[in-house]
């Protein structure tokens, strides 16, 4: 978007208040003097005042601003919100001080006709799609007796996913889908590997054979004995708690389950995901969680 | 979380904005600090710029307060405790001292840049001349640069390219609404009575005359008036006596002026202004503050001003002590227009000498009167006796003794118009003519380029006036027969072989005169200066409403607030204006702007561009939309990727092609708007 009047909000500082003070002293010294350059003096100081108002003003006009996609996330983590400032050609836009509200800001300049891309932090306590609320963009630029400022929307199509809480899995033993097959629970470190195969799209990273890729052999996935065929489904019956900690209960062992190389499926009381492993698997189990019971199109509650 | 928080600290380049600005906005109180404050700020300076470079640490608080109590004791040190405006000055700077030492955070910056302004405004009290004025600029400039630097992050590369390009445009946009603010802002008198009176000691006239008065005067070349005459008039050099003070009381060693004798008629005195033109000088003069009453008067003056009133003795007086430059017109009546009288106390006073002293002289006087028919018959042989007698026009007379008249008149014989203008009298009072010592100003020096004449302290001279029955008060110069040159040419000339003419100047007029080129410098910028006196620096109540009432035809302060709130509204639309005017988005280059056609086209196929979007993504997503035959636009993509990571040398080329492809999509997808326009509904029929 490209900040033009409408948005633009200019007051003055204290620091401003203070220098209207100043010119108000010289005012008087002048009077009281009856000295002519005192008063030249001070209209000019109060002229520039004026000026200064405009500058800074147009410090923001006509200052364009975009975000491309940030990384997808979890809850609670620090996304760096790529933004892009570009200025038009003839115009610059010095000391801005970008910020979303609580979080840290930065401070950059971006001269004529240049742009730049940088990111902001953001640090994100809502599931959904990012929204990061509105983006403060400010300046005092040049004297610093004005303050313009203007607030920026901007939306995401980031995915914000639980937060992944590290917990023990449950599997309810009983109609055959609440168990864990093939595999014990307790499976940790080293498992029989069983030999190499041809990679296969959606195949985990964690099992991609480096070794063999550096001797340039081509892409290889390894396969294990004990991860064959185990498989799972991660309820949300077996988790426990409201809505939001049986999301992240659920998000920790779709992560974990991810790891161990499983077979998972999520189900979930209006939806579920088959057993499947593979990345883009994991990508639509974790959408599946972080939009549950939002609206799918906005990513905000219904 | 306000921004004063977020940059603590001043950044690096703001600290050689802020310590120049500062360090220049205290040289125009070069005249009246005393010398331990150069010392004083110069090592304030020097502290600060160690401490930027880290080579000295920020003072704590133990070294804070031996500042304060060093810099503090340095006031009382350099001005005993006076209260004046000097002091008060000088107050305020170490309060600037202390605070560019102790400055650190960007809060602190910007008190410091405020101090200086006002620093720098306290200067104009002392100095004015056009020079001044420009270096006021500069220091404006300097400070507003210093204001810019501080929003400046130390990184910033070209920073002080930037805060001086700022500054210098800030200044330059600001002259208009300065201009109307300095033309159309009220000039209102005085709030209050200032008690804070400059204490400096100013050369010029004293009300009183000793020996040895006038001759300090000859040493300085300050400048006391400068005036202009009205329509050519350019009265002869010996014409150019400026009354400003009648001393008609002598107690044998002092002359001074009676104030109970004095009857002052105010303006408006109700008598009419002389029709005659001649014999009637009109003239306007810019004068030099005094701290006292009197103004300069040209032959008999008469008050055509509020607030100037004339006096019995002829001469214009101020209400007020002149603490300011003052501009006031002034009229000159030669003698015959004047009516004199001459009461019976007046003339006992002006007969009056102390009962003793001076003997030989008045066995002298006997003499002379008993051997004289007239009083002018009498006044032309004291003039001869200075004629001929030997006397000399000397700044270094020989101290005179106890009854320093005859000392004067019968020994030395040496002396300048003090002695003379004083023995005179004396000795016409003696012989019982009313005489009185006139002090002021002779003659003055013609800018031929401006017509206008500059009057300086050593252009002070002494002269006497006495009393003819049937004619009036009349001027006998004495000095005029001892030294004619002093009179013709100025003192100058008249100390030719003496050579004490401004002798403990290193460099002055005087000297300056002598190298032609630089003497034209000095009278170029002299003139400069008078106009800048006279246009600039005497902008006061009265010349605004003239102004006013010339150019606007509007005279009272209601029209003339009126005007002003008009002129501040302009002001503000004008603003307004310029920030509501919103021009079209202009995009950079031209292949930016066939980009965004297409994306017009693109987006009335019902595919918008979406923010932070990649064109290849869009174009893609196009494709999508248009099915079939839509190849040409992964084709532009490539094409586009192509110019992204183009060699350097090669980029014109591939841009000039990406170009052509754009418009040619942009074509090809007009056509796929047109036809699903227009041939859609007929597919369905």
């Amino acid at each position: 978007m490209v900040l033009g009047h409408r948005s633009i909000f200019i007051v003055p500082t204290r620091i401003g208040l203070l220098y209207l003070a100043l010119v108000v002293l010289l005012l008087v010294t002048a009077i009281n003097y009856q000295n002519s350059l005192i008063y030249g003096m001070t209209f000019w100081l109060f002229s520039i005042g004026l000026s200064a108002m405009y500058l800074t003003f147009r410090n923001l006009k006509g200052l364009s601003i975009s975000s491309r996609e940030a990384i997808n996330g979890h809850v609670g983590q620090v996304f760096d919100i790529p933004l892009r400032l570009a200025a038009m050609p003839r115009r610059e836009h010095l000391s801005l001080w970008l910020q979303y509200p609580d979080n840290p800001g930065q401070q950059l300049s971006i001269h004529r006709g240049e742009s730049d891309t940088f990111p902001l932090s953001y640090r994100c306590h809502q599931r959904g799609y990012l929204s990061p609320g509105r983006l403060l963009l400010e300046s005092r630029f040049p004297l610093g007796l004005f303050r313009a400022w203007s607030w920026i929307k901007l939306d995401f199509s980031t995915l914000v996913y639980p937060y992944p809480e590290k917990s023990p899995f449950v599997f309810r033993s009983g109609d055959g889908d609440g168990e864990l097959l093939g595999a014990t629970l307790e499976v940790r470190g080293e498992q029989d590997f069983r030999g190499l195969r041809q990679y296969q799209p959606g195949d985990s990273m964690r099992q991609i054979a480096w070794k063999q890729l550096a001797r340039g052999k081509g892409l290889m996935t390894k396969d294990f004995d004990s991860d064959e065929g185990a498989s799972c489904w991660l309820d949300w019956a077996n988790a426990s708690g409201d809505l939001e900690p049986r999301l992240s209960q659920l998000c920790g062992w779709v992560l974990e389950a991810h790891q161990l190389g499983w077979q998972y499926g999520l189900r979930l009381p209006t939806q579920e995901l088959a057993p499947a492993h593979s990345e883009v698997h994991l990508g639509a189990c974790l959408k599946m969680l972080a939009l549950f019971r939002l609206d799918e199109a906005t990513g905000t509650r219904r | 979380m306000t921004l004063s928080a977020r940059q603590q600290q001043i950044p690096r380049p703001a600290l050689f904005w802020l310590l120049s600005g500062g360090a220049l906005s205290l040289l125009p109180h070069y005249s009246h600090l005393p010398l331990i404050f150069w010392l004083m700020a110069g090592a304030a300076v020097l502290w600060r710029w160690q401490m930027h470079l880290g080579r000295l640490p920020y003072p704590g608080k133990i070294t804070k307060l031996i500042a304060v109590v060093a810099v503090a004791g340095g006031v009382y040190a350099g001005f005993s405790g006076q209260y004046s405006l000097e002091s008060a000055v000088a107050f305020f700077v170490a309060t600037c001292l202390l605070k560019v030492l102790e400055m650190r955070t960007q809060r602190d910056g910007y008190i410091v840049v405020f101090l200086c302004f006002f620093l720098a405004g306290t200067g104009f009290l002392f100095e004015q001349e056009v020079l001044w004025g420009l270096y006021g600029l500069v220091v404006i400039w300097l400070l507003t640069a210093a204001l810019v630097s501080l929003h400046l992050a130390s990184r910033e590369t070209g920073g002080a390219w930037i805060a001086s390009r700022y500054a210098f445009g800030l200044l330059a946009t600001a002259i208009p609404v300065m201009l109307v603010f300095y033309l159309l802002f009220p000039r209102l008198a005085p709030l209050w009575s200032i008690n804070l009176q400059s204490e400096q000691a100013r050369t010029g006239l004293t009300d009183q005359m000793a020996p040895g008065d006038i001759a300090s005067l000859s040493r300085s070349d300050e400048l006391a008036f400068r005036a202009t005459f009205d329509s050519e008039q350019k009265p002869a050099r010996d014409q150019l006596y400026w009354r400003a003070l009648v001393l008609d009381r002598y107690d044998g060693r002092t002359w001074r002026f009676s104030k109970q004798d004095r009857k002052v008629s105010w303006f408006p005195s109700g008598e009419t202004l002389p029709t005659a033109t001649t014999g009637v000088l009109r003239y306007e003069i810019i004068q030099e503050a005094t701290s006292n009453h009197w103004l300069y008067t040209l032959r008999y003056g008469m008050a055509l001003e509020p607030g100037i009133g004339v006096t019995s003795t002829g001469v214009l007086v101020n209400r007020t002590p002149v603490y300011q430059r003052k501009r006031y017109q002034g009229l000159g009546l030669s003698r015959e227009l004047v009516s004199h009288r001459l009461d019976f106390q007046q003339r006992q006073h002006n007969l009056d000498v102390p009962g003793r002293g001076n003997p030989r002289t008045r066995q002298w006087l006997a003499g002379l009167v008993a051997n004289s028919d007239t009083s002018m018959d009498l006044v032309n042989k004291l003039i001869d006796y200075f004629r001929t007698q030997g006397f000399r026009y000397t700044l270094k007379p020989p101290a005179l003794g106890n009854n320093d008249i005859d000392a004067f008149l019968f020994d030395t014989r040496l002396g300048f118009c003090a002695h003379y203008a004083g023995a005179f009298v004396y000795a016409a009072r003696l012989a019982g003519i009313p005489a009185r010592v006139v002090v002021g100003y002779q003659g003055g020096e013609w800018n031929d380029a401006e017509n206008y004449l500059t009057v300086r302290q050593y252009d002070a001279h002494a002269w006497a006036e006495i009393w003819l029955d049937g004619t009036g008060w009349i001027r006998i110069d004495p000095t005029a027969v001892v030294s004619p040159e002093r009179i013709q040419f100025g003192l100058e000339q008249a100390l030719k072989e003496e050579g004490s003419f401004l002798e403990n100047k290193l460099l002055s007029p005087g000297q300056i005169r002598q190298i032609p080129w630089l003497n034209r410098l000095r009278m170029e910028l002299e003139s400069v200066n008078y106009l800048w006196h006279r246009w600039v620096l005497s902008y006061d109540n009265k010349r605004q409403k003239s102004l006013l009432s010339n150019v606007l035809q509007r005279a009272d302060y209601q029209q003339l607030l009126i005007w002003l709130v008009a002129a501040i509204v302009l002001v503000f639309l004008v603003i307004a204006v310029m920030i509501s005017w919103q021009r079209p988005v202009k995009i950079a280059s031209p292949v930016g702007l066939a980009w965004q056609r297409l994306v017009d086209v693109g987006e009335q196929l019902g595919v918008a561009f979406q923010m932070g979007e990649s064109q290849t993504h869009y174009l893609t997503r196009l494709g999508l939309t248009l099915g079939d035959d839509s190849d040409y636009l992964s084709a532009l993509a490539q094409t586009m990727e192509q110019q992204l990571y183009a060699a350097g040398g090669q980029q014109a080329e591939v841009e000039k092609q990406l170009l052509k492809a754009l418009r040619q999509s942009r074509k090809r997808l007009l056509r796929q708007v047109w036809r699903r326009r227009y041939q859609r509904p007929s597919v369905r029929t």
